[in-house]
């Protein structure tokens, strides 16, 4: 059968076999979708709208606590790490670096667990109530997350200064730039990849930092500390752009569902 | 402007009589979709109600630049997805059953349902869809496009896949049915010997 001839019989099949419409049951849709409206015209001019700043004040109260009271919980045990730490001079001076990558590292990555969880459960609920978009609500837990982690990382940064053996910009390399590359990953994997994979995702990129950082404090070989300054200052520059840009991304985000529904 | 600008522009200013009207121009092709998709004709008439209201309901979401189409296709399959995963039915009371005379006017009229629709319903469901929207729905590649996320050529090359997919598996039924019939009347011959 020719091309045409085959096109022209399946158009006819699916005309044939098209199921008539119901007027009434056009009619009740009609009337059922003004009503909705009305009423949601209606409840709309009730209701005050919150600005973002707002928002971010409310996911305090209902989320942001919990954050911060569990990164005050790594903060104690970092602590005691440094405390222990600079007892031994010498131990400081090998391994501090990289400790304060580490440390660095898994500040970052607390945020992640936060965000596939709000993935996960889809938010939905929360989004046609606060009539805000799911980025928007991501972007404000993840602002709340990661002022925690800012001042745990100024924290953490202002007592390695008190031990006097670094300076600034050895103590800002080893420490907030991995923070910010970091951030910047994780939140640029948020819409790239599969929802279902991003946390598993994010763990192994973590993981394999993690491990690249203890080869090489393993191996004795340079760290992000020994950076030239001007290397250093414009890595820590960029990252700060890709993780503001990525925050960016994360705002105008309406959906994080994958793929479209007909894969 | 065209139309659909103008309905939208009349319900912006709170003009109700216009959604009436969008409804009516959506409704028949969306219903023909969801039949489709789900199991029985009143399957089809709750997934349109709610496609609609749905729409409604992310009405903030949608930004109108002509893609309103893309947007209800796109709401109506999640809906039909819902359904078939809670593996909704309508409830029906007996009564009612028995008082109603069984005709059942989707597409899966299943005695009825011809060898093209059911030979296109066999394709893997991307390319089914494809088939459908294209000659059941008659869209352009375009707008199959738009609704589909893929991009125009991948629609026009999986098409073309499927209809040669298609042609091969209804020459191979027929030439089935052909020999079945061979057999059939050669029995028949031996049988009046």
């Amino acid at each position: 059968m020719k091309n045409d001839a085959f096109i022209t019989e399946l158009k006819k099949e699916f005309r044939e076999n098209c199921p008539e419409v119901c007027e009434k049951h056009m009619e009740k849709t009609a009337g059922l979708v003004k009503t909705f409206y009305e009423s949601r015209q209606n409840s709309r001019s009730r209701t005050r709208r919150i600005g973002f700043g707002e928002l971010v004040l409310r996911q305090i109260r209902f989320i942001g606590w919990k954050i911060w009271c569990l990164q005050l919980a790594v903060m104690a045990v970092m602590y005691c790490a440094l405390h222990t730490i600079f007892g031994n001079m010498d131990v400081a001076s090998r391994h501090m670096p990289f400790l304060l990558f580490a440390m660095a590292v898994m500040l970052a990555w607390m945020a992640v667990p936060m965000m596939g969880r709000s993935i996960r459960y889809r938010m939905a609920e929360i989004e046609s109530a606060s009539r805000f978009s799911l980025g928007r609500l991501m972007a404000a837990r993840l602002l709340i997350t990661e002022a925690g982690a800012v001042v745990l990382m100024a924290g953490m940064m202002r007592l390695t200064a008190a031990g006097s053996i670094y300076r600034l910009s050895e103590i800002v390399f080893s420490s907030l730039l991995p923070f910010l590359a970091v951030t910047g990953i994780c939140t640029g994997l948020l819409g790239h990849i599969r929802v279902q994979s991003y946390v598993k995702s994010c763990n192994a990129a973590v993981a394999c930092i993690l491990a690249s950082v203890f080869i090489m404090d393993r191996l004795g070989t340079g760290s992000p500390a020994d950076l030239p300054a001007a290397a250093g200052w414009t890595a820590c520059v960029f990252c700060l752009a890709a993780c503001a840009y990525q925050i960016r991304r994360l705002w105008k985000k309406d959906s994080f569902e994958d793929g479209t529904v007909f894969c | 402007m065209t139309r659909e600008n103008e309905i939208f522009k009349q319900i912006e200013q709170g003009n109700m009589e216009s959604l009436d009207e969008l409804i009516g121009l959506y409704y028949p092709e969306i219903f023909r979709y969801c039949c489709w998709h789900t199991s029985n004709r009143a399957n089809a008439e709750d997934a349109v109600q709610e496609t609609f209201l749905k729409a409604v309901r992310y009405m903030d979401r949608y930004a109108h630049r002509g893609k309103f189409r893309a947007f209800l296709y796109r709401i109506a399959a999640n809906t039909c997805i819902d359904m078939s995963r809670k593996k909704y039915e309508v409830p029906v009371e007996v009564e009612i059953l028995e008082a109603v005379p069984l005709v059942d006017t989707s597409f899966r009229a299943a005695e009825d349902e011809t060898d093209f629709l059911s030979l296109v319903r066999q394709l893997p469901e991307e390319m089914s869809e494809l088939v459908f929207l294209r000659y059941g729905q008659e869209m352009k590649l375009r707008e199959i496009a738009e609704i589909t996320g893929l991009p125009v050529r991948t629609v026009q090359s999986k098409l073309r896949y499927a209809l040669k997919k298609l042609k091969k598996t209804a020459a191979a039924e027929q030439n089935e049915e052909r020999a079945l019939q061979n057999m059939q009347d050669k029995r028949g011959d031996g049988d009046e010997k």
